[in-house]
């Protein structure tokens, strides 16, 4: 098998569970899912030949993804658009006492900056011990946990709420 | 209730519920082969530019990186537009700061960037901007009677040029001019920012400083700003090489980048060295002291915000998240400051300061902001909700 055929055949069997995971980590932007792994897919075919002898491919791939996702340009102001296909569902308060309704969850998940949102994602989908995250994202343990612990902090007090303009704290 | 239970549940449910595309191994080669051409073409540069620098020494190299009389800007060659369906925008509110009064702004949507003139009367307004798609528009600070206006395009490594779009509007004290820098907003790559000053009643435009290939001025610390008089702009640019936020075997990016304030007259001229390891400045009213932000643990880290004066450094707030934005008000009394903790309001004179849930905001007065809240944006880290944002 030559090196263009290896790299067919890496992409063909882990195209679907990247753009998954590029889908959560741009939290559902699926354009953007798609120019995230087609990005970090053209950068790891233009260095094939290095990164087919690598253990894992695989989690190269997810390591770019991760790392474009959090380190994106800072974007000003809010030029920070939500891009949907359709308008966004609306989220309604859980009926039943103490279940999480995933319409509510979900969104506060997309809310979480971008390094939380991914040590979410990396945790709770991919099943990532905090020392694996914290070699993907090029951190430390402590950090994780610290960006863990922040982001359930986050979503648990989402499951309550506030007022966009509200004057928290004078 | 489990939130980790949950979590694993909600997440699932979405991975699988989204559509795969194919992929597109025709694009991906194609793709792979430019990046790979491309970073042999930059290696060649860096080369040539290292034996240039070696030759002639480091102050005439950086003279020449930085002379306003160098034009030319490019972008990465794989730029693409991504705009999958019609936009749908949170809610934005005048939000006035002395009352807590709010209010709708319903001529104002999120997909552009906006920037008061210090008289509050006008706006430039950069994206889609009141039912316009266009680079750049100046219009009456309610949106009405735009005007656009023309943006230099840019050129890219192979001469090609492309549509640049502004970034970080600011507005000359007297309301005659826009400073703002160039990007091309496209996935990857790297690209040339200049800072550009516009004259709106002529519509002319001409580069202010040209940072060269690689370092960028709107990356990470990176920010500008007048001084009270208008004679001069501050500005922050990286010491190294700009930060790549990717891993790369072939040519490792640098994970750190330290920031430095320049300032430069807008007539022209060699720019001057005002402070080390700093980024993001504004002047404050007396034009003699300088708010700004401070390094922190990497290039996309700001620290602390501080004032500096006469070299000393005082800090002035603590941001509970990572500092991406901050601009004076237009008495230059209050420090906007957008974090990943959501937005703060400082009082330069003492220190105080008031925060407001929410996670973009403009000055549209001493006392008034242009604010929202938008998801996917990084948001506070206290209180989120999404019934507003979404």
């Amino acid at each position: 098998m030559d090196a263009d055929e290896s790299f067919v055949a890496f992409v063909s069997a882990r195209w679907a569970r990247l753009y998954r995971v590029a889908y959560l980590l741009t939290a559902e932007d699926a354009a953007g899912a798609e120019d995230l792994l087609q990005g970090a897919m053209e950068k790891t075919y233009a260095r094939w030949p290095r990164v087919c002898r690598m253990e894992a491919p695989e989690a190269y791939v997810r390591k770019m993804m991760v790392n474009a996702v959090i380190s994106a340009r800072r974007r000003p102001g809010w030029r920070l658009e939500w891009l949907r296909d359709v308008v966004p569902e609306r989220p309604s308060p859980a009926e039943e006492s103490g279940v999480v309704d995933h319409a509510l969850l979900w969104p506060l998940v997309c809310a979480l900056p971008e390094r939380q949102r991914a040590v979410v994602v990396l945790r709770y989908y991919e099943g990532f011990a905090d020392t694996e995250t914290a070699e993907m994202l090029g951190c430390s343990v402590g950090t994780v946990k610290s960006q863990l612990h922040d982001a359930m902090r986050a979503l648990r007090r989402g499951l309550g709420g506030a007022q966009v303009g509200e004057v928290l704290e004078r | 209730m489990s939130l980790d239970r949950e979590l694993r549940a909600v997440l699932a449910e979405r991975a699988e519920r989204c559509e795969v595309p194919v992929p597109d191994f025709h694009a991906l080669r194609a793709g792979g082969m430019a990046r790979r051409r491309r970073h042999r073409r930059r290696s060649v540069v860096a080369a040539a530019a290292a034996a240039v620098v070696v030759a002639v020494g480091g102050l005439a190299a950086w003279q020449a990186q930085t002379d306003p009389r160098s034009d030319g800007i490019a972008n990465n060659e794989d730029r693409t537009e991504t705009y999958p369906g019609p936009y749908v925008s949170p809610p934005l509110y005048w939000l006035d700061l002395d009352t807590g009064e709010r209010t709708p702004a319903d001529a104002f949507s999120t997909d552009a960037e906006y920037s008061f003139s210090p008289d509050g009367t006008r706006v430039a307004c950069s994206g889609h901007c009141f039912g316009n798609t266009g680079p750049l528009y100046v219009a009456d600070a309610d949106g009405s009677d735009p005007v656009e206006l023309q943006v230099p395009s840019g050129v890219d490594n192979s001469g090609k040029p492309w549509d640049a779009e502004p970034v970080g509007v600011k507005w000359s004290p007297d309301g005659t001019t826009l400073l703002y820098t160039l990007t091309t907003g496209g996935p990857g790559g790297s690209n040339i920012q200049d800072l550009v000053l516009h004259d709106i009643a002529s519509d002319e435009t001409g580069p202010l400083v040209d940072f060269g290939l690689q370092d960028t001025s709107f990356y990470g610390l990176g920010g500008f700003d007048f001084s009270p008089d208008g004679g001069s702009v501050l500005y922050s640019r990286p010491r190294q090489p700009a930060p790549c936020g990717e891993p790369d075997p072939v040519a490792p990016c640098s994970e750190r980048t330290d920031f430095d304030l320049w300032s430069v007259p807008i007539s022209g001229g060699d720019p001057t060295l005002v402070l080390r390891d700093a980024g993001v400045p504004g002047y404050l009213a007396d034009g003699h002291r300088i708010a700004f932000v401070e390094v922190g643990t990497h290039a996309w880290n700001g620290g602390s915000l501080s004032i500096a004066a006469n070299g000393v450094r005082r800090t002035l707030f603590e941001p509970l998240g990572v500092v991406w934005e901050m601009s004076m008000s237009p008495d230059r009394s209050q420090i906007l400051v957008l974090s990943g903790a959501g937005i703060a309001v400082v009082d330069v004179a003492t220190g105080e300061t008031s925060r407001v849930y929410g996670n973009s905001a403009a000055w549209a007065g001493d006392d008034r902001l242009l604010m929202g809240c938008v998801p996917q944006a990084p948001s506070p880290d206290e209180e989120p909700t999404v019934d507003t944002c979404s």
